[in-house]
């Protein structure tokens, strides 16, 4: 790797653990996902409050209801209710960040053993950045992003990624940086490179 | 128009409704949609699998501990869980996602979470592969990546392995039998290169 801050070029060769952990931010990190997935688990949640809801009035009614409408079968009505709240809560627990990055995971190790990875495994990647664009490319595919294109900076244990769309975006592993300073020093700027970018937009 | 024999050059103007239109196609024919979607469904129909057993289960106990009026409803539930299971995966099959998330990328765009813009593109495509640009991001890919080209009544869609896409919208050509011209022509090379990258390997 050559140069600091901003101003770097590198390449490496691309690992399991940089695809898992490449879908791992972009999974939980991608604003157009994060937003999809609140949806989601904000439609389970309602689901479940309702369902409990009527889950306790029904087990009130049934304990404390007056004779005229206990035709109904009240305990039954109850124990469904709260089988399906309970269903629902354990939906909207799936969809929470932590469970969807495992699931990523799981995913992509599966993917990964089939060989359905083959053809980004081992592949070269050239990055280059400066303070007018991105740059990467591979035998086959190249992208030049300018930083009005890059719409978040996302950060993970041991990568960095540009996101560029809501589903792809630039890797930067922490491996390839002379150090963790020199690793900080680019996110520290690409972030305010992007915010910049974003208030000006 | 073919580019193996000549290059193609294209202007294109695209609109929110042609990225919702690309999205939808992207989560229908993208391998990496497809693989990822596919193994969520699988997920959440074992889910409700194990629930229902779990149920079944705690019905069976009630039987055997002389309670039918608990028994029932769990019994019921239990036996009922693979046609819960079934419904599950048909509300999330690939069709119903893919007009969701386009339904969804158009409110992104709208909140300007999407850093898909619309405006001018320009589409060049020759024997070895197609560039895709606005400006601000510059995606070229060799036809050995691109892994389907999808013609709708309405568009031309390049998709490669990171599932990024090329739009071209049938309205920017001269006739829409050149749309379909090109749509042949791209996918014969797209095919020489699989030949060629299956034969190298």
């Amino acid at each position: 790797m050559t140069g600091s801050g901003l101003f770097i070029s590198f390449d490496y060769t691309v690992t399991p653990e940089d695809v898992t952990e490449g879908a791992v931010l972009i999974a939980t990190g991608s604003p157009t996902w994060v937003a999809t997935r609140r949806r989601s688990q904000r439609v389970f949640r309602r689901i479940a409050l309702v369902m409990f809801l009527v889950g306790v009035v029904g087990g009130v009614i049934a304990f404390a209801g007056p004779p005229a409408i206990n035709g109904v079968p009240w305990f039954r009505l109850c124990g469904i209710a709260l089988i399906f709240s309970v269903l629902a809560w354990l939906f909207s627990r799936g969809l929470s960040p932590g469970a969807q990055e495992r699931a990523q995971r799981v995913l992509l190790k599966g993917a990964i053993d089939r060989g359905e990875m083959d053809a980004l495994i081992g592949d070269v990647v050239f990055v280059e950045v400066n303070e007018a664009e991105v740059t990467w490319s591979t035998s086959l595919r190249s992208c030049r992003d300018s930083w009005e294109a890059i719409s978040a900076v996302l950060v993970g244990p041991d990568h960095a990624l540009l996101l560029d769309s809501p589903a792809t975006g630039v890797l930067f592993p922490r491996r390839v940086f002379a150090s963790d300073a020199t690793f900080a020093g680019f996110i520290a700027a690409a972030r305010e490179r992007v915010d910049r970018t974003g208030a000006s937009a | 128009m073919n580019p193996g024999e000549q290059p193609v050059g294209l202007e294109v103007e695209l609109f929110r409704e042609d990225f919702c239109a690309a999205t939808e196609q992207i989560v229908l024919n993208s391998p990496m949609f497809l693989f990822i979607y596919a193994a969520q469904r699988r997920q959440a129909a074992r889910q409700v699998w194990l629930i229902g057993l779990c149920v079944f289960a705690l019905g069976l106990l009630a039987l055997l501990a002389g309670a039918p009026g608990l028994a029932l409803p769990g019994l019921a539930f239990g036996l009922a869980t693979p046609l819960l299971a079934m419904l599950i995966v048909q509300l999330i099959s690939q069709d119903r996602i893919a007009r969701t998330s386009a339904r969804l990328l158009e409110r992104a765009i709208e909140a300007r979470q999407s850093s898909w813009r619309s405006g001018a593109w320009t589409f060049e495509a020759d024997a070895k592969g197609a560039t895709w640009s606005n400006g601000k991001r510059t995606v070229r890919a060799a036809w050995g990546v691109v892994v389907a080209i999808v013609k709708t009544p309405t568009h031309v869609l390049v998709l490669d392995a990171d599932a990024a896409v090329m739009i071209l919208p049938v309205r920017c050509f001269d006739a829409p039998e050149d749309a379909e011209a090109l749509t042949h022509a791209m996918g014969a090379l797209v095919e020489v290169a699989r030949a060629e990258s299956a034969a190298a390997a």
